[in-house]
C-alpha cells in the first residue's frame, strides 16, 4: 500500500514536468521572468542546432545519394585513356605514318647549382657527349630559373645522367614525333618543331585537329612505296634532277600516293632547307607541254568546234606573225583529230585552239581551277601562272593549246585530266580519306565527250604497242608531254620536263597516275632521246604494272574501239609504211 | 515493448551499424585502391600498346619488307593471277568421289 513509486525516466533534453508540490510553490515575478528568458534561449539554441544538423543531413544526402556517381572512386584518378598531346596520322588502312613517343627532357635550375660549374659541366658532358661543355656551362650559370639541357633523352643518356646524382637536374615528361616510314611520305606529312607544333605539311594543316583525334589520310602506304620505288629507279636510270609521281582515285579525287624526289628523312632534325624539302607535287608549278592538248581537244569537241573525224593540215610549220609553230618529229601530212593527239602535233593543236577562240579557251581552263590555288588545307600550295592580260594574242592562244604559257601544279593537272576521263566530273583532290564525301561534283564536260576522250587517250598510248605491256593489260590511256625547262627566264633547248598522265582501265576508269621528271637524260636504251615517251611514260607504266594487281584491278580482255580510232590507226600505219 | 528494451535494441543496432559501416568503409577503400591499380595498369598497357603499334609500323614499313622479300621466293602479284569467280575451274573430282557418284546414279 505504501509501495514507493519508481522515479520517472526522462530522455535526454526531455522537459521535466512540474510536480504538484512545485506548482504550488510561490513564484515571484523575477524568477518567472528569468525562467521565460532561459526557456527562450534554449528554444533558440535548439532551433540553431536543428538548422545546423539539417544542413549536414542535406549535404550528406547530396553527396551520397544525389551526386554519387560523379564523386565516387576518386582515389588514383579515373582516367584509363593513354593519349599523348599529339595524336597519330594514319594511312587509309590505319597504318601509322606519324606518331608521338613518350620521352624525357633534362632541365636544370641554375640557382641551385652550388658546386663548381666547370666541373659540373664536364660531368654532364661526359653523360651527354653530343652537347659541348661550353653550352652546358652557359646554361647552368645563366640567370634564368629554368633551362633545358637536352630534349628527348635516350634511355642510355637518361641512365648516365641519373648516375651523376645531381639534385639540381630534373626530368620532365616530353614527347617526340616519330615517322616510322622515314622518307616515304616525308613531304606530305611535313614536320613539327621542338615543341611539337606543326610547321609543314599535314602536321601544320591539321595542327589543331591532331590535339584531339587521329587524322586518317587517303594515302595507301603500299601504293606510295611502289610508286616511290618505280620513280626512284626511273630518276636514277635517266639521271634526272628529280621527279614526282601521283596516284589518284579517279572517281573520288582521293590521292593514294604522292611522291616528290629528292626527299628527306623527317626523323632527322631539319637543317638548312634544301631542294629535297620542296614538295614538287603540290607546291611546284610547271608548264606541262603536250598534256594540255587533251584539254584543247576536249574543249573543241565539247564546244562542237571540231569533230573526231576532222582533219587538220600539219604538213608544214604554221606561221603566226613572224613566229612559226613546228612539230617534234612531225608527220608532215594532214592529221585526223585522234592522230593530232597520237603524234602530239603542236601545229594541229594550235589550229584547233585558234578555231575555238581565246575566250572559250580561257573560260574552259578556269573550270579546272587552273587560275587559283587548290582549295586544300596544305600550306604547300603552288600559285599558278597564266596570261592575265586580255585579249590573248593568237600566238599566246596557240601556245596554250599545246601547254606553254600556263603553269599549274601537278595536283591541278592530275585532277583536270581525271575529270576528262571519268565521265566529265571534276573533283578537288584531297589527301583525307573520304575528304570529298558529300561534296558536290562539278561537271566540266559531257559524258559523251569524256567517252571520246577516253578512246583517244587509249589510242595515244596503245598505238604500235606490244600485247605484253601493262598498258594493253589494263587498257591504260593517257598523254605524254615534254616541255623545255626555263632557266634564268629562258627556255633551254634539249633540257626537258617530261610528264606522263595515264588512267586505267579506260573502259571503266578507276585510277589515274601522273609522273613528271626534271631534266632526264637520253641514254643508250632510249637511243639518246629524252622525251617523255622514253622516260616518264616508262616509269608510269611500271607504276601501273605494280599497283594495279594490288588495287584489285582485273585485266581488260577486250575493249572495242570506235571506227574513228581504227581509221586513225590505219592512216598512221599506212603513212609509216609509205615512208 | 518496454522502454529499456527498446533503448538497448537501438543501441545494439547503432553499434552493429557502426561496425558494419567501419568494415564497409575499409572494404571500399581496398576496392578503390584495387581500382586505381587496375586503372594504372590499363594506362600502362595502353602505353605499351601504343609503343608496339609504332614498332609494328616500323617493322611493316613497305621499304623494309621489300628488302626482306628479296631473301624469299615471294614475288609481286601478276595481272594473270587475278580472275573472276566464274573463271575458276571446277575442283578436280577424286576417284573415290566418282565411284560414290556412280553408285548413287545406279
Amino acid at each position: 500500500m505504501f509501495k514507493k513509486q519508481p522515479d520517472p525516466f526522462y530522455f535526454p533534453c526531455q522537459e521535466v514536468p512540474l510536480q504538484k508540490k512545485d506548482k504550488l510553490r510561490y513564484l515571484d515575478m523575477t524568477t518567472k521572468r528569468q525562467l521565460n528568458i532561459a526557456s527562450g534561449r534554449m528554444n533558440f539554441m535548439a532551433c540553431c542546432f536543428m538548422v545546423f544538423y539539417a544542413i549536414i543531413i542535406g549535404r550528406l544526402f547530396y553527396l551520397t545519394v544525389m551526386n554519387y556517381e560523379a564523386r565516387s572512386f576518386k582515389v588514383g584518378g579515373t582516367q584509363t585513356n593513354y593519349a599523348l598531346s599529339r595524336r597519330n596520322i594514319m594511312d587509309r588502312n590505319g597504318i601509322i605514318l606519324a606518331t608521338s613517343l613518350p620521352t624525357v627532357d633534362l632541365s636544370v635550375d641554375p640557382s641551385l647549382v652550388k658546386d663548381d660549374p666547370q666541373e659540373v659541366a664536364q660531368k654532364i658532358h661526359s653523360a651527354l657527349p653530343d652537347i659541348d661543355t661550353e653550352t652546358i656551362y652557359n646554361k647552368i650559370t645563366s640567370n634564368a630559373g629554368f633551362k633545358y639541357i637536352k630534349r628527348n633523352l635516350t634511355p642510355k643518356e637518361r641512365s648516365a645522367v641519373n648516375c651523376l646524382g645531381y639534385y639540381f637536374l630534373s626530368e620532365t615528361k616530353g614527347e617526340k614525333r616519330v615517322y616510322p616510314q622515314g622518307s616515304l611520305v616525308a613531304h606530305l606529312l611535313g614536320g613539327v618543331d621542338i615543341d611539337n607544333i606543326g610547321i609543314a605539311g599535314i602536321e601544320k594543316a591539321y595542327d589543331t585537329e591532331l590535339m584531339d583525334k587521329d587524322v586518317q589520310l587517303s594515302i595507301d602506304v603500299s601504293v606510295q612505296e611502289m610508286t616511290r620505288e618505280a620513280l626512284s629507279k626511273g630518276v636514277e636510270k635517266f639521271q634526272a634532277e628529280g621527279g614526282l609521281a601521283l596516284v589518284m582515285d579517279i572517281k573520288t579525287g582521293e590521292i593514294l600516293a604522292s611522291v616528290s624526289l629528292p626527299d628527306y628523312d623527317p626523323n632527322v632534325p631539319a637543317g638548312k632547307a634544301g631542294k629535297e624539302r620542296f614538295n614538287q607535287a603540290t607546291l611546284g608549278t610547271y608548264e606541262f607541254g603536250s598534256v594540255f592538248k587533251l584539254f584543247n581537244t576536249a574543249l573543241g569537241l565539247e564546244s562542237k568546234t571540231i569533230t573526231v573525224n576532222d582533219i587538220f593540215d600539219t604538213s608544214k610549220p604554221w606561221k603566226i606573225g613572224k613566229k612559226s609553230i613546228t612539230d617534234y618529229r612531225g608527220q608532215n601530212r594532214p592529221l585526223m583529230v585522234p592522230e593530232i593527239l597520237i603524234h602530239s602535233s603542236n601545229i594541229g593543236s594550235a589550229q584547233i585552239g585558234l578555231k575555238i577562240g581565246w575566250q572559250k579557251q580561257k573560260e574552259f581552263l578556269g573550270q579546272f581551277g587552273f587560275y587559283d590555288k587548290l582549295p586544300i588545307p596544305l600550306p604547300e600550295r603552288g600559285t599558278t601562272q597564266y596570261l592575265k592580260k586580255e585579249p590573248w594574242a593568237e600566238m599566246e592562244s596557240a601556245t596554250i593549246s599545246y601547254g606553254y604559257g600556263i603553269s599549274v601544279t601537278p595536283l591541278h593537272l592530275i585532277a583536270g585530266v581525271a575529270a576528262l576521263a571519268n565521265g566529265g566530273l571534276y573533283h578537288t583532290p584531297t589527301f583525307i580519306k573520304g575528304g570529298n564525301e558529300g561534296k558536290a561534283e562539278t561537271r566540266v564536260i559531257s559524258e559523251a565527250t569524256s567517252e571520246k576522250m577516253r578512246h583517244m587517250m587509249w589510242a595515244v598510248v596503245n598505238y604500235e604497242l606490244s600485247d605484253k605491256s601493262p598498258i594493253k593489260t589494263y587498257a591504260v590511256g593517257g598523254k605524254t608531254g615534254s616541255a623545255n625547262l626555263i632557266i634564268n627566264g629562258k627556255y633551254v633547248e634539249k633540257r626537258l620536263r617530261t610528264t606522263f598522265v595515264g588512267a586505267f582501265p579506260m573502259n571503266d576508269p578507276k585510277y589515274i597516275v601522273m609522273v613528271s621528271m626534271t631534266d632526264p637524260k637520253g641514254i643508250k636504251e632510249t637511243f639518246g632521246f629524252n622525251a617523255a615517251g622514253w622516260n616518264a611514260k616508262a616509269v608510269g607504266v611500271n607504276i601501273i604494272g605494280e599497283i594495279a594487281p594490288y588495287l584489285g584491278v582485273a585485266p581488260v580482255e577486250d575493249w572495242k574501239q570506235p571506227a574513228y580510232i581504227e581509221k586513225a590507226f590505219e592512216r598512221s600505219l599506212a603513212h609509216k609504211k609509205r615512208k | 515493448m518496454k522502454q529499456s528494451t527498446f533503448n538497448f535494441m537501438c543501441l545494439g543496432v547503432a553499434v552493429v551499424s557502426g561496425v558494419c559501416m567501419f568494415l564497409l568503409k575499409y572494404h571500399v577503400l581496398d576496392k578503390e585502391k584495387e581500382l586505381a591499380h587496375l586503372r594504372r595498369q590499363i594506362v600502362n598497357d595502353r602505353r605499351e600498346l601504343h609503343l608496339l603499334k609504332a614498332d609494328w609500323a616500323v617493322l611493316t614499313d613497305p621499304q623494309h619488307l621489300r628488302l626482306l622479300i628479296k631473301e624469299t621466293e615471294l614475288r609481286p602479284l601478276q595481272a594473270k593471277q587475278i580472275v573472276q569467280p566464274e573463271e575458276l575451274e571446277d575442283r578436280p573430282v577424286s576417284s573415290e568421289e566418282e565411284t560414290k557418284k556412280g553408285e548413287t546414279d545406279v
